[in-house]
């Protein structure tokens, strides 16, 4: 344990900095999933703003983007990273390929339980009236909310574990503090004191998404 | 009285993936619904009603016809213009449809916010319709903590929110248990009279159409074979279809099993005789046999009143000898008060 007591300082900031990556990670990663996920469900066939193009290539970039494991997804997001950002290194650089790879994740959820909503309820709608994008907001998105926040906190654990394998690659968190005070030093006492911190991290973001979902869905 | 909508020819295709030719859901339909009348659309599942219905306020686009509603082209329209329509028709579900995220009153206002409506106008229309509905107390409940009659009611009173003088009803009793059908029927009869809101009621229950229709088209593979009032369907139907719909609502005949069951209790010649609402008729056919030699004796029967019309049919069993039966026969059926069947 004196090993974790000489880096406690180190430790401290390590949170900050997993906590940082993944707060940003999941707004916008949120934003930019839901934007995706949206188009997904309005372009498919049958849907409000069906479209065989848009449905096809969105999906297809989805689907190819999806499977690619987080590591060589942050090696091959680099030169786009180094455009946007101005670096490949550092938690700023990490953030942004955690947010991206995130969105794709997102989009299938957001699609998932946007297509999960009752179509009548849709017909419903444009049985009173309602314009598709009107629908689309103001119908669709609450109709499905409840259980999308239950998979959007789903992607909060995917986040946290994608934060810790970015350690790797000098993006700073628990990861990185496990890997570099931890497993290199042979200090087990750093490494298990990490896994006791993200666990905690994980039950508290579990249950405030659970709670939000609980609040949306009066359940 | 003049038509509100006005289907002419309208067919509706879709073309199925797999499918060997486009499947025909609509065909060559020309229908009339007049203003102020509740109409009945009968068929079984897959006739095409729901297809039918849903052209009428353009959730479908026909594959070829016109499909005029209140004086106006629909299938002219672009869809921007289609949705100011719809906002004039209203309509209800079987499975209710509505929105889960929202509270009873929230329902109902919907449509009023798509259609622009203040909030101290739509706060006002909703209690009223609340009201109408009888479901005020409820406002601020939420969908699944209502039982499927209250659903329905907020279904008809999101229905109504923008006083359209048309009102579309997608099998809106058909998940409904008997007694909550009678009180979603009778409330729908109170929107017909009250408010004097035309009505199309999408059926494939008889008892429905009995309780509430003016009139009655009934369905079969995508065409309307037989289109009347609802007293002469159920008096003389003229296709299969429509025997086989009214015999549902109607059980005044024995059937086929049951004539079997009664032969072997009744050794004389049965005889059904059809009841109408034409005066004496009673006394008519009990002068018959009065005057004959034939000894008749009643042995089946079903009398109930459509539209306070009466309406049903008496079964007798007659002995005596051959030539007797075959006088009064003839004049039971002379008297041509209602037909004469011979089992």
């Amino acid at each position: 344990m004196q090993g974790f007591l000489d880096t406690v300082d180190v430790y401290l900031a390590a949170i900050g900095q997993t906590l940082f990556i993944t707060l940003i990670s999941m707004v916008a990663s949120g934003v930019m999933g839901l934007a995706i996920g949206l188009s997904l469900y309005a372009t498919r066939p049958g849907n409000i703003l069906e479209s065989r193009f848009f449905f096809g290539a969105i999906n297809l970039l989805v689907n190819v983007v999806r499977p690619i494991p987080f590591i060589i997804f942050l090696a091959a997001v680099a030169p786009l990273t180094s455009i946007v950002i101005g670096t490949t290194l550092g938690t700023a650089a990490v953030t942004f390929a955690i947010s991206l790879a995130a969105a794709f994740a997102v989009s299938r959820i957001v699609e998932q339980n946007m297509v999960g909503v009752d179509p009548g309820v849709v017909e419903a709608a444009r049985a009173s009236g309602g314009s598709r994008l009107g629908i689309l907001f103001t119908v669709v998105v609450p109709e499905g909310l409840g259980p999308l926040v239950l998979g959007y906190t789903f992607i909060f654990v995917g986040i946290i574990d994608m934060s810790a394998q970015a350690g790797l690659v000098g993006g700073g968190g628990l990861g990185n503090y496990a890997i570099t005070y931890g497993s290199q030093r042979y200090d087990w006492g750093v490494v298990y004191v990490t896994v006791a911190t993200i666990i905690v991290i994980v039950q508290v973001g579990q249950l405030i998404g659970n709670r939000i979902a609980r609040g949306v869905m009066r359940r | 009285m003049s038509a509100i909508v006005e289907l002419k020819g309208v067919s509706k295709h879709y073309v199925r993936p797999g499918a060997a030719g486009p499947v025909v859901a609509v065909d060559d339909v020309t229908l009339s619904v007049e203003q102020g009348e509740i109409l009945a659309v009968v068929g079984y599942s897959g006739a095409g009603k729901s297809t039918l219905v849903r052209l009428i306020n353009a959730l479908e686009h026909p594959t070829s016809g016109s499909v005029r509603v209140a004086g106006k082209e629909l299938t002219a329209m672009s869809e921007r213009q289609l949705r100011g329509e719809r906002a004039k028709i209203g309509m209800i579900f079987q499975r209710f449809n509505l929105f889960r995220s929202r509270s009873v009153a929230g329902n109902v206002e919907y449509p009023l916010k798509v259609a622009g409506m203040d909030k101290a106008r739509r706060d006002a229309r909703v209690a009223e319709l609340l009201d109408f509905v009888g479901l005020l107390e409820r406002a601020h409940a939420y969908p699944e903590q209502l039982s499927g009659g209250q659903q329905q009611r907020v279904g008809i009173a999101r229905a109504l929110a923008t006083s359209p003088p048309l009102l579309l009803a997608d099998e809106a009793t058909s998940a409904l248990d008997p007694e909550t059908t009678t009180e979603v029927l009778n409330l729908l009869r109170r929107v017909n009279r009250d408010l004097g809101v035309t009505t199309v009621v999408i059926t494939h229950e008889m008892h429905a159409v009995r309780q509430i229709a003016d009139r009655v088209a009934v369905m079969e593979n995508g065409r309307v074979v037989e289109v009347g009032d609802v007293y002469d369907l159920f008096a003389s139907p003229r296709t299969l279809s429509g025997q086989k719909f009214v015999r549902t609502a109607l059980h005044d005949r024995p059937t086929a099993d049951e004539l079997v069951q009664l032969r072997e209790r009744h050794d004389g010649a049965l005889v059904s005789i059809q009841v109408t609402d034409e005066p004496g008729q009673q006394r008519g056919i009990d002068k018959v046999f009065a005057a004959s030699e034939v000894d008749a004796h009643l042995v089946w029967g079903g009398v109930g009143e459509i539209r306070e019309r009466r309406i049903g049919s008496l079964t007798y069993e007659l002995t005596g000898d051959a030539s007797a039966l075959r006088s009064v026969v003839a004049e039971l059926r002379a008297s041509g008060r209602g037909a004469v069947e011979e089992h």
